[in-house]
């Protein structure tokens, strides 16, 4: 991920969860997690409107996704991440323990 | 003849292995007996317990950071309650219950599928979620909500909660 990417997320993630993320390194498995989160939700599914799917099996998001679309998904989120608090914010508190695992590298 | 000794020593060294446990202490009449992990991570408020193939994660709930734009104190054990047991709280405005059936859905929470245990004063509440193999726990003892996370089966999710002991 380039800079500008990673501060997308980075903006994203602090957004939904709060100072924590500010420490988070802005990861490949970051991205993923994001992925599955969004993609998960019916209610957000603006963001993924521009994103091929399905993801192949065996694929992770971040190296099936071409790095243009990628940098587009990010900037969605971060544009529009009032939004998505609201209506991810049950499905960011199940996953929010993933994405802490992901940050400590286990 | 020779063997036996050697025998009896690996044999040993497998009992050892399988007793040895660590414990989390919870508060004074409450602990987590648990077996050996590969590693121990911390993050700032979120003990990581991990395994091979699962892993439990520890915090104590903070009203304000279920969720990070929603203030609950003082509504925490209501609303976690009110995930587990489908009901509208008649106490709470409808974005809230609509926000504890969200949760619920979430949790993969059904009319069949929570655990209820009762250890002295305190009490269990959780759900195991087939579907993403992931089971969510909360113990309310005297003054805490501790929030228990499992990435794993259910068979592990079943253990982690007969880890949960009293002291």
């Amino acid at each position: 991920m380039d800079l500008y990417d990673r501060d997308n997320l980075k903006a994203f993630l602090v957004t939904l969860f709060g100072n924590q993320a500010n420490n988070w390194p802005m990861s490949e498995k970051m991205f993923n997690l994001t992925f599955e989160l969004v993609s998960e939700s019916s209610a957000c599914s603006s963001a993924m409107a521009f994103v091929p799917r399905p993801i192949p099996y065996g694929q992770t998001p971040f190296k099936w996704l071409a790095k243009e679309v990628r940098s587009k998904f990010l900037k969605r989120l971060k544009n529009d991440k009032e939004h998505y608090v609201i209506c991810l914010k049950a499905a960011a508190y199940r996953m929010v323990g993933k994405f802490q695992m992901a940050s400590q590298g286990v | 003849m020779k063997k036996i000794p050697v025998l009896l020593f690996i044999f040993s060294l497998f009992f050892v292995t399988e007793s040895f446990s660590d414990t989390l202490v919870l508060s004074s009449k409450l602990k987590v007996d648990y077996p050996n992990p590969v590693l121990i991570s911390h993050t700032e408020n979120t003990l990581i317990i991990k395994y091979e193939n699962w892993s439990f994660l520890h915090n104590i709930v903070n009203p304000k950071e279920i969720y990070h734009t929603i203030d609950l104190t003082g509504l925490e054990k209501d609303f976690i309650l009110s995930i587990f047991e489908q009901k509208t709280n008649s106490n709470f405005p409808e974005w809230l219950n609509a926000l504890s059936r969200e949760q619920a859905k979430e949790f993969g929470v059904t009319s069949s599928n929570v655990l209820r245990r009762k250890i002295n004063l305190s009490e269990i509440i959780g759900v195991y979620d087939k579907k993403r193999n992931s089971g969510y726990l909360y113990v309310f003892d005297e003054t805490k909500i501790h929030h228990f996370v499992i990435y794993g089966s259910e068979e592990k999710y079943n253990l982690l909660v007969s880890y949960i002991k009293e002291r």
